[in-house]
Order: structure tokens, then sequence, then C-alpha cells
């Protein structure tokens, strides 16, 4: 590196190198600004397709709760899933149409719902919560097998309990008291370590003579 | 110096140099983080900090919340509790938090806005009230972008929960079982085997009343008690001690006039003709000429109870209503009207108004013009006395505190000092107190705190509702202790005796099960062992004429096959066994049932679904959620 230049030489050199190097840096400082604001843009386009989701969302929760909405409940939803369909509010708008299946007594356009939602759904922890619903509207359907594949598929989590409650359900139905009873047995022993509410389930136990008989 | 900087670095002794400077620049940010996660954060859930003011924020609300439900500070022995409650509930939130980013959930600014405009606290005369909204949160301790944020984090986590718990739902199928196992009706007979007899032939030997006094040791213990003494000033004692003129009264009276000057308020009583809307000229004729008549009966002398009781109960001509005591403006102008202009005891003449003929009689006059000194003298000697005693009393408890604090070892020289004596209580423990004063939380509280009751210290001055303040300390006390065995001998031989005749209850009736069971009838085991049968069929879960122990073990036995019978047993809380025989299960089918009935269980159930399904849900983001929490900061 030349220590002493004269300004002239100096502004010279500098001419020189921008001569070689100006077309690159404005390149680069142009790319670099399309990047910054194209990034923003993105994420402004994001935020605006979430938003626009959001309301559609709230209107839906508004209308589900409002038997006399059921109609426009289901428009919303069929808005969310086909529209946004790679997001949450997504799966959201098909458990609310599984919801309303079953108020119509539809267990298989129910079903067929639940499974969309079980592929859409991206949530590893809501997964059990889905299969649950699914297996719980194949057994009133009557499809005893395919509930009970569905709550063997994977892994419960902390849904162990209510899987457990449910396969009682299909045992029974199936006219296997033994093996409701030991399910249902199960399942109180998870829901009581778990704290939760277990009326119904001792119930249903009581009622297959778990208890009393000493 | 700078040139020769500039001569000296060059090549990678400058690159060395600056890569040592971009470190700490660079990660001068993320190190002020770190710094943070360790001193001043409450917890770290997944890596991200919850910040202590959080926490304290959530544990000062629930501290809040305690004391509106309760009415009392938190006592100490509850804090810890109330503490993981706060902290479980930040870390639940920043868990929401997280989750809802991921899940790419979001509230705009306009529906954050909405949202707050129409919550009511915010409210002003004409809506939302953005003073209102400033002040409210700044005595909050929030900044109005702090509130938005967490309003905004509220909203996210209803919109994922509603995701869950709204969209839950049971089938028809589920319901109906539930339902059918609720509402089925069973045929029972059931015989009774008494163990009275048992009971008083049973003699309890002293070995067996030691054994049990030795072992149950925890129930035969005696909590640990206190005896306190204090020093009470009362607003009212020193009222009780002023002494007043007459003038004095007057002129407080004219002084604070307007306390007691009352608006003038009328009680009354109507006869009320109604006239039906669109009724015609003779119809209303006809209801005029009814009331002219029945006013002609009061004018010489009918009470209105009278006439009202008089009158054909099924075609009333007219209704009599009883009215409290009206100010002006409640009722109809041309009610006050003709009520205003006539004296107590006095009848009005026929009134007309929009909806029928109406006649008043004023019973009593009160306030207003009619309000002289002497109907509020009584409130107003209450007043001035209290007025007068206030600054000796607020004097008195300034001293009393001083006092007390300076002389933390006695209530003496505070007691000899404002002339007050030093009572003592008898001995109380934290759930049993004979004494009024001292079933106060407070006062209870202070009794059994450490300061008082280790330091043996004066307590601070305790303030009671109605203007009491007391000073307190510990005089006498008894730790907890084991109750001697003599008084509590009986209570041991009762219990061993019930539990003695009980189990030989029990057996016998095992034993006329095993019977029944073996095709023994029911006439032939009543006569075997002396038994009365009960018979009652169509017996729902929730009958009320059967020992509930018994239903429970009715409705226990699960179903029969069909043509048999089944059998079972139950310990009644008497110490009683029921031998019970269920011949007939009724289960009604889902056209048959109420249906107003079965959409309340489905409702039911329906709600249980949500409740869990969300609790599990938010059970498996704890579960697998890498959660720190700073104890020691809390």
């Amino acid at each position: 590196m030349e220590d002493y230049l004269s300004e002239q030489e100096q502004v010279e050199a500098l001419r020189k190198w921008w001569g070689e190097n100006g077309k690159s840096v404005i390149a680069g400082i142009v790319l670099g600004l399309a990047a910054i604001f194209g990034w923003r843009a993105w994420q402004d386009h994001l935020r605006v397709r979430a938003e626009a989701a959001s309301d559609i969302y709230q209107e839906l929760l508004t209308a589900l709760g409002n038997p006399e909405a059921q109609k426009e409940a289901n428009e919303r939803a069929e808005e969310l899933i086909n529209d946004y369909p790679s997001m949450r509010y997504a799966v959201f708008a098909g458990l609310a149409q599984a919801r309303m299946a079953v108020a119509a007594d539809d267990y298989p356009k129910a079903a067929e719902h639940l499974r969309k939602a079980l592929e859409s759904n991206d949530d590893a922890k809501l997964q059990p919560l889905i299969r649950l619903r699914l297996s719980a509207v194949l057994t009133a359907n009557g499809d005893h097998e395919a509930a009970l594949k569905e709550l063997e598929a994977k892994d419960p989590g902390t849904f162990a309990a209510a899987f457990d409650e449910l396969r009682g359900d299909i045992q029974l139905a199936l006219g296997d008291l033994k093996a409701a009873r030991t399910f249902y047995q199960q399942a109180l022993e998870n829901a009581r370590a778990e704290q939760s509410d277990t009326v119904v389930l001792e119930m249903k136990l009581e009622s297959l003579g778990g208890a009393g008989q000493e | 110096m700078l040139q020769l900087i500039r001569d000296k670095v060059t090549g990678w002794i400058a690159a060395i140099i600056m890569g040592l400077l971009i470190i700490p620049f660079a990660f001068w940010g993320i190190n002020y983080y770190f710094d943070n996660g360790g001193n001043v954060n409450a917890a770290s859930v997944n890596g991200a900090a919850v910040s202590l003011q959080q926490f304290q924020q959530a544990y000062q609300n629930l501290r809040r919340q305690w004391q509106d439900n309760v009415g009392s500070s938190v006592p100490t022995e509850q804090e810890t509790a109330l503490k993981q409650r706060a902290i479980d509930a930040i870390v639940d939130r920043e868990l929401l938090n997280q989750v809802n980013a991921d899940a790419g959930l979001r509230i705009s600014d306009e529906q954050l806005a909405t949202v707050i405009r129409s919550l009511s606290y915010f409210q002003g005369t004409t809506g939302f009230d953005r003073d209102i909204y400033e002040r409210t949160l700044m005595s909050a301790g929030l900044s109005p972008a702090e509130f938005e944020t967490q309003t905004r984090q509220d909203l996210l986590a209803d919109q994922l929960q509603n995701g869950l718990a709204a969209t839950a739902f049971i089938t028809k199928t589920a319901a109906g079982n539930i339902a059918r196992i609720l509402q089925q009706k069973r045929d029972i007979s059931y015989a009774v085997l008494s163990s009275d007899a048992a009971k008083e032939a049973l003699e309890i030997s002293e070995e067996d009343v030691k054994q049990r006094y030795e072992a149950d040791a925890e129930q035969f213990m005696e909590p640990e008690q206190v005896r306190i003494a204090y020093i009470e000033i009362a607003l009212e004692t020193i009222a009780a001690e002023v002494t007043q003129t007459e003038a004095d009264l007057t002129a407080y009276y004219e002084a604070n006039k307007n306390r007691y000057n009352l608006d003038e308020q009328r009680k009354y009583q109507e006869l009320f003709f109604s006239v039906p809307e669109g009724a015609s000229a003779e119809d209303k004729a006809e209801i005029r000429t009814k009331a002219v008549t029945v006013l002609a009966r009061i004018r010489s002398g009918a009470t209105f109870d009278a006439l009202a009781k008089e009158q054909d109960s099924e075609h009333p001509e007219f209704e009599k209503i009883d009215m409290d005591f009206m100010t002006r403006g409640i009722m109809e102008p041309e009610v006050d009207e003709v009520l205003f202009a006539i004296n107590a005891g006095e009848t009005s003449d026929i009134l007309e108004t929009k909806t029928g003929f109406r006649i008043l009689q004023v019973l009593e006059i009160k306030g207003g013009s009619n309000n002289t000194f002497e109907d509020v003298r009584g409130e107003v000697e209450k007043d001035y006395r209290n007025s007068q005693a206030e600054p000796r009393y607020y004097e008195l408890a300034d001293q009393l505190v001083t006092l007390a604090f300076e002389h933390p070892d006695s209530l003496e020289v505070a007691a000899e000092e404002l002339k007050l004596p030093v009572r003592e209580s008898s001995f109380f423990s934290r759930s049993q107190q004979v004494e009024e004063l001292l079933r106060d939380p407070k006062i209870i509280a202070a009794s059994f705190s450490e300061e008082v009751l280790e330091g043996g210290n004066n307590s601070e001055a305790i303030e009671l509702e109605s203007d009491r303040t007391v000073v307190l300390r510990v005089i006498d006390h008894k730790p907890e202790s084991k109750k001697p065995l003599e008084a509590v001998r009986e209570e041991i031989v009762t219990r061993l005796k019930y539990e003695r005749s009980r189990d030989q209850a029990k057996a016998k009736g095992e034993e006329i099960l095993k019977g029944l069971r073996a095709e023994q009838t029911k006439d032939a085991v009543a006569s075997q062992y002396g038994l009365t049968w009960t018979d009652k069929n169509g017996v729902t879960r929730d009958d009320n004429s059967t020992d509930f122990a018994i239903l429970k073990a009715v409705f226990g036995l699960g179903d029969p096959e069909t043509g048999k019978t089944l059998v079972g047993g139950a310990s009644l809380a008497s110490g009683d066994y029921a031998v019970i025989i269920v011949s007939g299960v009724h289960k009604p089918e889902l056209a048959e049932m109420d249906k107003t009935q079965l959409e309340a269980i489905e409702a039911q159930l329906n709600q249980l679904n949500a409740i869990n399904g969300w609790t599990r849900y938010l059970k498996s983001l704890r579960k697998d959620a890498d959660i720190t929490i700073f104890q020691d900061n809390l």
C-alpha cells in the first residue's frame, strides 16, 4: 500500500477504482435494497393474509355458536379451507365443520372433514385430539374396526386416558364386556393420575358391574 | 498518534484487531439477554425468558383476587401456593404465545382496537373514552403498549382455545349410551341387617383402646393454641364519652343540613281499575261508574283492604297496589300531581290515566319540609359524636402504634400512658375461637405470625372494621399436643364398637349373599335369618326414599343376564348392612327419553369433551417444553 499520495493522485485512484467497480457496487446496492424491500413486502403480504384469515375465523366462531347461523359458519369454514389451506385456521375450520356434521348426524361427512384436518395440520400435539374425534365419529357410525385402528395408529401422548375410554366404548359396542372393563379401568387410573374429571368414566365402569359386587 | 497506528497496523495485524473488535460488538446484544436470563427472570420457556415483572403482575392479580374473595390479606402459608399458580399461569401464557406464533395466528390492529373499545371498564358516557383508558391502565401500572400486547396475546390464546374447545362435540350415540345409563330404572328388593344389637353387646377392652390411641395418633391431636393480651381502641367507645349540648347538635345539624335534607317521600296505596286498550266509550263509562261506587264506599269509611278482600277473586273489578316511599318524578306526572297534593291519611278523587282509573290514599309522609331536626336527631347525634371523637381516635391509635413499637416486650407502657385497659383472651387455635374479636382473620394471622408468636413482640397495629384498632401480644402458648387418653377414650370406644358391629353385619350379610347366589330363595333366606324384604320397582338413581349406599350398589352391579337376578350388598353409614337383589333393569330407548333432558346431558358431555381436550393439549405443550423456573428470583 502506498502511503503518501498527493490529492490529485488520490482522486485519480478513486476514479480509476470507481471505473472498475462502480457498476458492481451499484448493482450490489440495488440488489441489497431489493432484497430488503422484497423481504418486507413478502412479510407484509403474509401478515395481511393471516389477518384476513383471522377475521374470517372470528366470524366462523361467532356463527358456530349460533344455532341459527350454521349455514354461514359452513361458508366461512369453506372459505378458510379453500383460500388459506396451509394455515392453522384451515385446520380449525375443518374441526368446526366436523362438529356441524356431527350435529346433523352425518358421521361419514364428519369423518371426511377430520381426515382432511389430520392431513393439513402440522402441529404434532394437536394430532391425537383430531384422531380421537375421528375415532369417535367412526364409532358412532358403526365402523368399530376402523375406529380402533385410528386409536392404534400413533402415540396418544397426553390423550391416553381418552383413547382408552373410547376403546372401552367400542369394546362395549362390540359386546366384549371384559375388554371394555379393562380399558375403562386403565382409563380411570390415567385420568385420576392427571386429575381430570372422572364422573362419567366411573359411571361407565360401574354400569358394567365394576362396583358393589363384593 | 493516529499516524503511528496507521503505520503499524496493517495487513494481518489489522485483520486480527478488527476480528477481535467484531466479537464483542456482534454479540453484545445477545450477551445482554444472557445476563438478564441469569438474574432478573422468573422463568425460561423453551429458551425464551419470562420476566420477573410479568410474574409479579400475575402474582399481584392473584393476591388481589384473594383479597376480594376472602376479605383478608393472603396468609403466609398460602403464599407459596399462590406463587406457584402465578408462575404456572405465566408459563402457560408464554407457551401459548410460542404456539400461536408458530401456528401463524394473528390479530390485526383493527380487531384489537374493536375489542379494546368494547371493554366495559373503558366506557365513558358516550362510549370508549381515551382518558379513562389511559387513567385505568396507569393505575394498574401498565402502559397502553403493554396492555395492547397483552390483550393481543389473550385474543390469540382465545383463538387457539376456541379452535379446540368450540369445535368439540359428543355424538348422539355416545350421549345416548350415557343417558340410558343415567335414566335407567331398576326393580329391587333389599333387607337391612341391623348392627345395633352387636353394638350393645360388644365389649371393648382397655388394650384395644390403647392400641387404637397409639395407632391413630394424628386423629387425637390438639391444635396449637395461644392466649393473647391486647389493647383495643374503638371510635365507638370514644364517641360515647363525648359531651354535647343541644346547641352543639343544632349547630352541627345546621352546618350539615343537606346531609339530612331528604327529598319528600310518600308511601301510599292505590286501587287500580284497568281500562283495556281500545275499550269503547261505553265500557270506559261503565268502569268509571264502578270506580265512583267504590270511592263512595271509601268516603263512608270502608278500607282499601276490606274492599279488595270482598271482591270476586275470579273476576276482580280492580287491583289493590301497595307502593313504598316514592319521591317526585318516579311515577307518571299526573299521579305525582295528586299524590303530593293530599295530606297523610287522605284519599284522592278518581284519577284518570292512560291505562285506567286510580284512587290513591297517602299512608305516610317523610322528608322534605316535614323533615325537622327532631326527626333526624338520633342520626345527627351519632354523626356529631363520631366527628368529635375522630381526632382523638386517630391520635390514640397513632400513639398506641408508636408506644407498642418502642416497647415491643410489653403492652403495659402503652396501657399506662394511654390509660387504656389491657384485655386478655381465652385460648384459641387457628380454627377455633370463642370471643368474637378473635374470629377476625387479621387477628388470627397476627397472633400466629412468626414476629409475634416466636419473636415475643407486640404486633403491628391491626385495623378492624367499624373503626377499631388493636395491638396484641401472645401471653400464653400451647404447642400442638396429643390429647390425653382420658379425653378421647369414649370417642375411641364408640368408634371401635361401630367398626366391629359394622364388620359383623357385613360378614353375616355376605353369608346370606352366598346363599342367594346358590339359588336359595328370598323367602327361605328371610325365614332363616329373620329378615324383612323391602321391594321397590322402577327405582331411579336419584330416588330419595332409598339409602344412598344402597342406590350406589344397585346401580353398580352391572346388567343381569336375561331371566336372572343380580345380588349384592352395601354397608350403610349407620353400620348396618343391606342385602340387595336386583330383579329388573329398564333402560329407556332414546326415542322415549325426554328431549330437553337428553339435550341437557348432551350439552354437559360436550362441555366435558371441550375442557378435557383443551387441558390435555395444554399438558402436552408443557410436557415437551423446556421449562426452567428460577425459584430464587421469586
